[in-house]
């Protein structure tokens, strides 16, 4: 321990103070490299493996960053800017279950970290985990109006719970801040759509559709073919689910959508290939399960729409029993 | 297309009258509160009471109004007067006298719905309620009170399984014909005060998600005829099949005359139990395509009533949800044993999206001869919090457009319409006999609510009162056809079976538009006997006896 100290002490010389600055000058790649650096020379420093850990991250490295924060936990377990570190990686990997334990435990060991809170907060809405993550960012805007980014994940949680509007209020508050939030956008955009302010989410997605980025986007294409649709404008509806499945071609949604559209459009026969992709893409959903026993039943295809009822049975059954869905 | 060759005919939608309600309980003397017992426990219980019955207990021509109340938690007793439930006598000038002590239909343990109905044939309609282990038959004995017959009756029973269950609803059918009113009830969840989950913060506790709870299954009796009930839960293939039990609706959906059953589940997909006419049931709403949503989810059913709505001759289905489920609308087609989801088309997934909806009914409020959806509606306590608003709600009506559409209407509904409330329960039937369909909803932890219809118009009316002699006293059942001199066909079937946990008035209503005649009225009772009657003024309730030529 005592030569564990000496060592720190004696980094706290100029390299480390440089790596530091550079770091909070945004200088990540410099910082990384001064780091890493100090790094080779105390290995085992949890201290300096962290801030590698924290200039990987804001490199966009995020399984590096991942490595480096765990290895600063095995040097000190509860250390809160590596627990911190590692979740906020671990949602960036799409990995939020096993970000959770981390962040709750960077949370509790540091109950006034707002950004800790925040990446627990996140990482809530990505696990949609409403009751657990609203108070967290409910508190976040209460304390700082101005966390834009707690009011964009509180929008995007009462959005995915379809407290919409709520949502549409959090995202608007979002917006003011950060305008430039596409997602945020998109979002108030659906809001608007859901609680049938349909010109304004009309006009939202006008403008945006003007947005080279987003016309690629699957997410927003979605977004914008469900407004269409549930305005009964099928064909328009079915030009943007066309193009989000050129953009993810193995998206089980987006088939469904455009079977879902199709057979709205008394196009039964291309709906039901469709209808089957998305089954086969994502077996485990209920959604084109229950649009192909529709349209087998109704094309006397009484043997497929069984099959498709049995699934849905045994599905149903298991929530009737308790076994959650 | 069947919309549009209807709409030729009657051609409403432009210049029509407003539905229009005026609240009139205080007035009227009606001072019930519905009392759920919370005391901050967060009991399942205190989210589902409410259930109200409209029906004549006394034969003087005025209906009358059955509230059903909680108890206190977790004892499940009702231990004073304001856990009462309440029977309230129609002075037949718009006033009301509460008669419940006189009655002796106070209730016992913690009451959930209510459904009424002569179940022996004597001419007085009966009440059943039924509630959190605790179901009570009330026989009639056509004196203005009522004689707890439970135990006699044979429907004090425990399941083997399950134990005494928690009833949620419960309706009268004939399901094999005989002429004796068989009672279906439909029960939710496994609940135990002692047992029951904890949900939420340690700091804030919530009510919990039906997911975590089991599920129940529902039951059948067969009435003997004798004043007993044989439990045919398992036999009839009734009570092979586990839900959340919520509203549950009787039509013969398949035309094949025997009486099919539909049940809204809460969060697991709807049963629609098929009568194979040979005294058991198939659960089928997969194959008929009522099961689901389009989406593949199953909402949170709540209220269901079950009725041609597009004047087509087949009963289609309504059920109302909560927020974000949207209230689902299914068009019986006719053939191949399906519905199609008319959900969105309707425009009720747009109306309806941000909406909770308890007890429903498809009643024709205008009376221009297409029948209108109401909802009773509040969210679930606490969901305001996360919403930004008060989980009261204000009712609503949606007009139908008789085109496949359906308008809110609710704005224009009367000012005392717009005042939101915990509402729930609903039963439907016409007060002052002036031939307007009027409603009375109960409040959670608030005084019920007596809407007067007022709606304008000059529209004409008729109203079916059925006494069947074969068949079953109130004719339940039985299929109306009326036939208007333009060619216009309207119908609708008997059945006190409506909403959630509620039970409405018997008599068949039509709204007639502006016809001034009805041509022909054709009856077909439970069994396929037939009886017409020619040349009718309307404005009227007609009695018509089955076997009277």
């Amino acid at each position: 321990m005592l030569e564990r100290l000496i060592l720190l002490a004696l980094l706290q010389t100029a390299d480390l103070t440089t790596a530091d600055q550079l770091f909070n000058t945004g200088r990540f790649a410099e910082a990384e490299a001064q780091y890493r650096r100090l790094v080779q020379k105390m290995p085992n420093e949890p201290a300096l493996l962290w801030r590698l850990g924290a200039c990987d991250y804001q490199l966009g490295n995020f399984a590096a960053a991942e490595k480096e924060f765990r290895k600063a936990l095995v040097a000190e377990p509860n250390l809160p800017p590596a627990l911190v570190g590692l979740g906020t990686s671990l949602v960036a990997l799409g990995r939020s279950d096993a970000a959770l334990p981390f962040l709750e435990r960077g949370v509790k060991l540091a109950p006034s970290n707002r950004m800790a809170r925040r990446a627990l907060g996140h990482a809530y809405v990505e696990q949609q985990e409403f009751l657990k993550g609203e108070p967290i960012l409910r508190r976040l805007v209460e304390e700082d109006p101005r966390d834009g980014e707690s009011w964009f994940y509180l929008g995007t949680l009462l959005f995915n719970r379809h407290y919409d509007d709520a949502a549409l209020s959090a995202l608007e508050e979002s917006l003011k801040i950060n305008p430039a939030n596409v997602e945020a956008q998109i979002d108030r955009a659906s809001a608007l759509a859901q609680l049938g302010r349909n010109q304004q989410a009309d006009a939202v997605f006008q403008r945006l559709a003007r947005d080279p980025k987003l016309q690629g986007s699957p997410e927003f294409l979605l977004a914008y073919a469900q407004f269409l649709f549930q305005n009964e404008r099928y064909d328009d509806a079915l030009i943007k689910v066309e193009a989000a499945i050129k953009a993810a071609p193995k998206a089980a949604k987006l088939h469904f959508w455009k079977a879902r559209i199709l057979f709205h459009l008394d196009k039964t026969d291309l709906a039901i290939p469709e209808a089957e992709q998305a089954v086969a893409l994502a077996p485990e959903l209920p959604n084109a399960r229950n649009l192909l026993l529709r349209m087998y039943r109704a094309q006397g295809r009484d043997r497929e729409a069984a099959k498709q009822a049995d699934w849905l049975l045994h599905h149903e059954n298991k929530v009737a029993l308790g076994q959650g869905r | 297309m069947k919309w549009i060759a209807c709409l030729l005919l009657l051609a409403p939608s432009s210049g029509y009258p407003q539905i229009r309600f005026d609240e009139i309980t205080q007035q009227a003397g009606i001072h019930f509160q519905l009392n759920n017992g919370a005391h901050g426990q967060f009991h399942q219980l205190e989210l589902m009471p409410g259930g109200v019955a409209v029906f004549d207990f006394d034969n003087d021509g005025c209906l009358d109004i059955y509230f059903t109340n909680g108890a206190a938690l977790p004892s499940l007793r009702k231990t004073g007067p304001e856990f009462y439930n309440r029977l309230y006598k129609n002075n037949c000038n718009l006033t009301f006298t509460d008669v419940t002590e006189k009655a002796g239909v106070a209730g016992d343990g913690y009451s959930m719905a209510v459904a009424t109905a002569d179940y022996d044939n004597d001419g007085y309609t009966d009440i059943f309620v039924a509630g959190a282990n605790r179901n009570i038959l009330y026989r009639n004995r056509g004196n203005g009170t009522f004689e707890d017959v439970t135990q006699k009756a044979g429907l004090a029973v425990t399941h083997p399984k399950y134990g005494k269950m928690w009833a949620t609803s419960a309706g009268w059918l004939d399901y094999n014909n005989d002429g004796r009113l068989d009672l279906f009830i439909s029960n939710y969840v496994v609940w135990n005060p002692r047992t029951e989950p904890h949900c939420g913060a340690a700091d804030q506790a919530l009510y919990c998600h039906p997911d975590n709870y089991q599920g129940l299954p529902n039951q059948l009796f067969r009435n003997n005829g004798d004043g007993t009930f044989t439990d045919v839960s398992t036999r009839s293939g009734i009570g092979n099949y586990i839900g959340k039990g919520m509203g549950v609706a009787f039509a013969d959906v398949n035309g094949d005359g025997y009486t099919d059953i539909f049940v809204a589940n809460d969060s697991v997909r709807s049963f629609l139990f098929e009568n194979q006419r040979d005294g058991t049931f198939k659960e089928a709403a997969l194959e008929y395509c009522v099961a689901l949503r389009e989406d593949g989810s199953a909402i949170a059913g709540m209220g269901v009533d079950v009725r041609d709505i597009n004047n087509d001759g087949l009963p289609d289905v309504f059920v109302t949800g909560m927020i974000n489920d949207t209230f689902l609308l299914f068009r019986n087609l006719g053939k191949g044993r399906l519905f199609a989801d008319e959900t969105m088309h309707s425009r009720l997934a747009v109306v309806t999206r941000q909406l909770t909806g308890w007890s429903a009914g498809v009643y024709d409020f205008d009376n221009d001869g297409w029948k209108d959806l109401f909802s009773a509606n509040s969210h679930f306590p606490q969901l305001g919090r996360y919403m930004g608003r008060n989980s009261e709600l204000p009712n609503s009506v949606f007009r139908n457009l008789g085109n496949g559409r359906f308008e809110d209407v609710s704005p224009m509904a009367g000012t005392d319409f717009q005042r939101a409330a915990m509402h729930h329960g609903a039963a439907f039937g016409d007060f002052d006999n002036d031939g307007k369909v009027d409603v009375v909803v109960s409040v959670l932890n608030g005084p019920a609510k007596l809407f007067r219809n007022v709606s304008a118009g000059g529209n004409h009316w008729l109203g079916v009162r059925l006494v069947g002699s074969r068949n079953n006293r109130d004719g339940i059942g039985a299929q109306v056809r009326v036939m208007l001199p333009d060619g216009t066909t309207l119908h609708n079937h008997a059945t006190t079976s409506v909403g959630y946990a509620s039970s409405s008035e018997s008599v068949v209503h039509f709204g007639l538009g502006k016809s001034d005649l009805v041509q022909e009225i054709e009856v077909r009772w439970p069994g396929g006997s037939t009886r017409k009657v020619y040349g009718m003024k309307p404005d009227t309730i007609i009695t018509i006896r089955e076997g009277d030529k």
